[in-house]
């Protein structure tokens, strides 16, 4: 355990299957994290814009998404200040380099290529939920935290 | 100079050249005449001095006959010679009257006859004396004497004035014979010159109007063929020529422009009305908006427009005009229209089949993209999954079971090589790509750093020039570095670390189609893994070309021909050399 | 109207402990940072308030002295690597000193309570350093990696990108492209 509270993780991916291996990844990680899902960006913006919403640390988004995507996603959580304590984690297939770079400058903070091994899932997600706490605990400059995976 | 020459050209410079030769020709003769006339005077002098000559000798003559008939008459006494006497008396005062009228205007021979007129009288007395006293004269001796004395002194003293007429009719004659000569000589000369210089203008206005026939000649024979040429051309060419002046606002129209507008030149008049009037309605306001607007200038802007011709077909024509001012000052204006319209269907094809080429091509390139790209979900899903049962089945799995769940891996892990590749190769093929200028060597950091693994586990060795900068797409040279190296160290020999060699230079190549040098940029990767066979030289660059089987190297056949694509986005080209169980040595060639 | 502003979080921390401090009726030093000292025990109630007040500034009292000690390692690392002068001496020697704990020792406390050795988060902390730097764009990536004792750019950009995933380059582009976007709103 790195601490007493739970590290709250948010995921929007509409695979079921991908769901599925992020839950079953944290649970097997000895670490305490409450994740939550969601089946898209709609539901995820929803849940993030009520006002007694309790902001995950580190939200993972799916950039492939029916009704809103990863992207729309993004924009509207930087363009709110009360989201800026959140570190977001893109989660995708895409590959092009252009494509990872874009998502960076619209200001997420990690990127991660959605593996195709559980083992190496469970690694790089607890990679980045260390990582982030340790920005979290070290008072670096969240800002400048890019990371990717 | 030019105004020279317009001057030796016009009308008026040979108006008064003529003037000037008849002038020059009224003078000369003139001056002949006059000549002539001289001549006759002396002419007429010389003969006169003659005359008197002869009148003067004659008087002598017929004085000493008197003498003769005189002193005849005193021997004889005979009065049959009075009559004689008597006559010849009359013969000498008319020949004296005669001379003197001859040298009326001449006072020297007029004082002369007056004193041989008077001596003529002391004569005639003395003869008349004689006659009278003739019968005296018979008895007395001494009166004869005397008589005959007076007589020959008289005639001495006539002798002598004849003499000196004679002498001076003598003189007069030299001279009035010399003046004649001379005119004489002077003559011929004027008329030479009059024949010269009379001649000279001929000739030169001869010479003159030869040219001018030949020139003229020649322009006419040049227009012949420039119109011949011009009908050939436009007919050729598609287009008519029109023209008009502006001065007299005379229009013509070339053969070839009515068969353009399709109307019969008999039927139609050439002016600017109709002109206008075939345009198709659409776009009368705008040619006649840009024709308005040239009004000032010197020259029409390339216009194009539709025409509708009488038979209501709808053609497409281009037309341009030009002022001109001639060398007497008028102003015209020279104009052409050329038939398009083939040219335009055939713009309006090709448009059309590039925009649906260009479509296809998205359409393909879309496909290949995300097909590639929604193939991997299902894949990583089950690849996934393979593992989740590897780790948490692994122990209820029966030996087969486990066995075929290995192969499912292994042939999972093939299709995602497969797509992977796919993925890149489509990747290299997007139509907007941006050329950036970068420096290759940080691409090649790149490029390195995602091998570094490979690199290291078999302790490769790479060395590698100093790269250029050069205007690229910096994400496809990336990674082209990375699939030539990755092959690089992939295919080396088992017992020897790979050593890859990186060079960089530039070359001149003559292009023999252009005939120009051009400049490149000159990279080679060479390396000494197993290599393969020249006649594979081009083929390893083929799609899906494999030279080994699955379970000796892996690898998908994609890899080359990516690079082969992305070298081709650049514009240049790429060359295999294959040595077997040596190495190979990829060349490629980029355009400065 | 846009201003840029920088943090010099020693004084901010201070001044923001001093304040909250000076409600409750205890005399107080501030021996050193991340340090008070109080003459008197508190109550847990006033300890309570402090902590719950505190906390609303976002600092933390720790209650463990294995993750003050942890703390303590942070700070003297972070002090050591953003400080104005490089150490001339190795960490491990420099953190021991500064510490009064042999290295090993503290290697464990660090591991066992953050799951990363100190070397790690040496690391970490430098490339933290590096991203302050590329953002400020005053300096070049050599004057950087100068300045931070690396060898070489590349080395650098090896431990940068190992760490964060992406080139110091890439990074720099990025940020410029986010400063680039932020001008145009």
């Amino acid at each position: 355990m790195l601490q007493k509270e739970y590290i709250h993780i948010a995921l929007a991916d509409d695979d079921e299957d991908d769901r599925l291996f992020f839950t079953d990844a944290f649970s097997e990680l000895k670490m305490k994290t409450k994740v939550d899902t969601f089946k898209d960006g709609h539901e995820l913006m929803l849940y993030l814009n009520q006002e007694d919403a309790i902001l995950p640390q580190v939200l993972f988004l799916d950039l492939n998404m029916p009704r809103k995507n990863g992207m729309e996603c993004l924009q509207e959580i930087k363009a709110n200040p009360r989201f800026d304590s959140m570190a977001i984690a893109i989660y995708s297939t895409s590959s092009s380099e252009e494509h990872i770079e874009e998502t960076f400058v619209l200001g997420a903070n990690i990127y991660i290529k959605k593996p195709s091994d559980f083992n190496a899932l469970k690694k790089v997600l607890s990679d980045v939920v260390t990582l982030n706490w340790q920005y979290h605990t070290s008072g670096l400059n969240k800002d400048n935290f890019l990371l990717r995976m | 100079m030019i105004f020279k020459k317009r001057f030796y050209n016009s009308p008026l410079f040979l108006v008064i050249t003529f003037v000037v030769s008849v002038a020059m020709m009224f003078f000369i003769s003139g001056i002949t005449f006059k000549h002539i006339s001289s001549l006759n005077k002396t002419r007429e002098a010389v003969l006169h001095s003659y005359e008197v000559t002869l009148e003067i000798e004659k008087l002598f003559t017929s004085v000493k006959d008197l003498e003769i008939e005189r002193r005849n008459f005193l021997l004889t006494g005979d009065n049959n010679l009075v009559e004689k006497l008597n006559k010849s008396k009359l013969g000498i005062v008319k020949s004296i009257n005669s001379i003197n009228d001859l040298v009326v205007d001449n006072k020297i021979q007029t004082d002369h006859i007056v004193k041989i007129r008077h001596l003529c009288t002391s004569k005639f007395a003395i003869v008349n004396k004689a006659i009278i006293d003739v019968e005296k004269f018979k008895k007395d001796r001494e009166l004869l004497r005397n008589n005959l004395l007076q007589g020959k002194l008289i005639m001495d003293s006539i002798q002598i004035h004849v003499d000196q007429m004679i002498a001076l009719e003598d003189q007069l004659l030299k001279k009035r014979h010399e003046a004649d000569q001379e005119i004489q000589s002077y003559t011929p000369l004027f008329i030479y010159l009059t024949l010269l210089v009379t001649l000279t203008l001929i000739v030169l206005s001869f010479i003159g109007f030869i040219k001018s026939y030949q020139s003229l000649k020649s322009t006419h024979e040049q227009l012949l063929l420039s119109n011949e040429s011009n009908r050939l051309g436009e007919f050729i060419g598609n287009y008519g020529n029109w023209s008009c002046n502006l001065d007299k606002n005379e229009w013509y129209f070339s053969a070839n422009l009515y068969t353009i507008l399709g109307v019969d030149p008999n039927f139609v008049k050439p002016n600017f009305e109709n002109l206008l009037h075939y345009i198709h309605p659409d776009d009368k306001e705008r040619v006649k908006e840009v024709v308005a607007e040239y009004q000032n200038k010197t020259s029409i802007p390339d216009i194009t427009y539709r025409i509708v011709t009488p038979d209501r077909t709808v053609k497409h024509v281009r037309s341009a005009g030009k002022m001109i001012t001639t060398e007497t000052g008028s102003r015209l204006i020279v104009g052409s229209t050329i038939d398009v319209t083939q040219d335009h269907l055939k713009n309006d094809e090709l448009e059309q089949q590039n925009r649906e080429l260009e479509n296809s091509n998205r359409e393909l390139s879309a496909f290949n993209y995300v097909a590639s790209h929604d193939l991997q979900e299902p894949l990583r899903k089950i690849q996934t999954f393979i593992s989740r049962l590897e780790d948490k089945e692994k122990d209820e799995l029966s030996e087969n079971g486990l066995q075929y769940l290995d192969r499912i891996k292994v042939a999972a892990g093939r299709m995602r090589a497969l797509i992977d590749d796919l993925l890149q190769f489509s990747r290299a093929n997007k139509s907007e790509q941006v050329f950036e200028l970068t420096d290759l060597n940080v691409l090649m950091e790149n490029a390195l750093s995602e091998l570094n693994q490979a690199v290291e586990e078999k302790q490769a060795t790479l060395d590698i020039t100093p790269l250029p900068k050069l205007s690229v797409i910096p994400f496809q040279i990336q990674q082209l570095f990375i699939n030539i190296i990755g092959n690089s160290l992939k295919y080396a020999k088992t017992d020897t670390p790979p050593v890859i060699t990186i060079t960089s230079e530039i070359v001149k190549k003559l292009n023999p189609v252009k005939n120009t040098t051009e400049t490149f940029h000159r990279l080679v990767f060479k390396d000494n893994g197993i290599g393969f066979e020249p006649e594979f030289n081009t083929k390893v660059f083929e799609l899906f070309n494999r030279l080994h089987s699955r379970e000796e190297y892996s690898g998908t056949g994609i890899g080359l021909a990516i690079c082969k694509k992305i070298v081709e986005n650049h514009k240049g080209s790429i060359q295999a050399h294959g040595i077997l169980n040596e190495g190979v040595e990829i060349e490629i060639l980029l355009p400065v | 109207m846009k201003l840029y502003v920088k943090f010099d979080f020693t004084t901010i921390c201070r001044k923001v402990l001093e304040e909250q401090l000076q409600h409750f009726n205890h005399k107080f030093r501030i021996p050193a940072f991340g340090e008070v000292e109080f003459l008197e025990p508190l109550q847990p109630q006033e300890m309570e308030e402090l902590t719950a007040a505190l906390q609303g500034y976002g600092i933390e009292v720790i209650e463990n002295q294995k993750t003050a000690l942890v703390q303590k390692i942070k700070d003297t690392i972070t002090e050591m690597v953003f400080g104005e002068e490089a150490p001339t001496v190795k960490a491990s020697v420099y953190l021991a000193e500064k510490l009064n704990h042999s290295y090993g020792y503290l290697s464990n406390v660090f591991s066992e309570v953050t799951y990363t050795s100190i070397e790690n988060y040496i690391i970490i902390q430098k490339i933290e350093l590096a991203k302050q730097l590329i953002v400020n764009a005053k300096m070049s990536l050599t004057e950087i990696a100068f300045q931070l004792n690396y060898s070489s750019v590349a080395h650098l950009s090896t431990q940068f990108k190992n760490t964060t995933g992406i080139t110091p380059s890439q990074f720099q582009r990025i940020i410029a492209k986010r400063r680039d976007l932020s001008n145009q709103k």
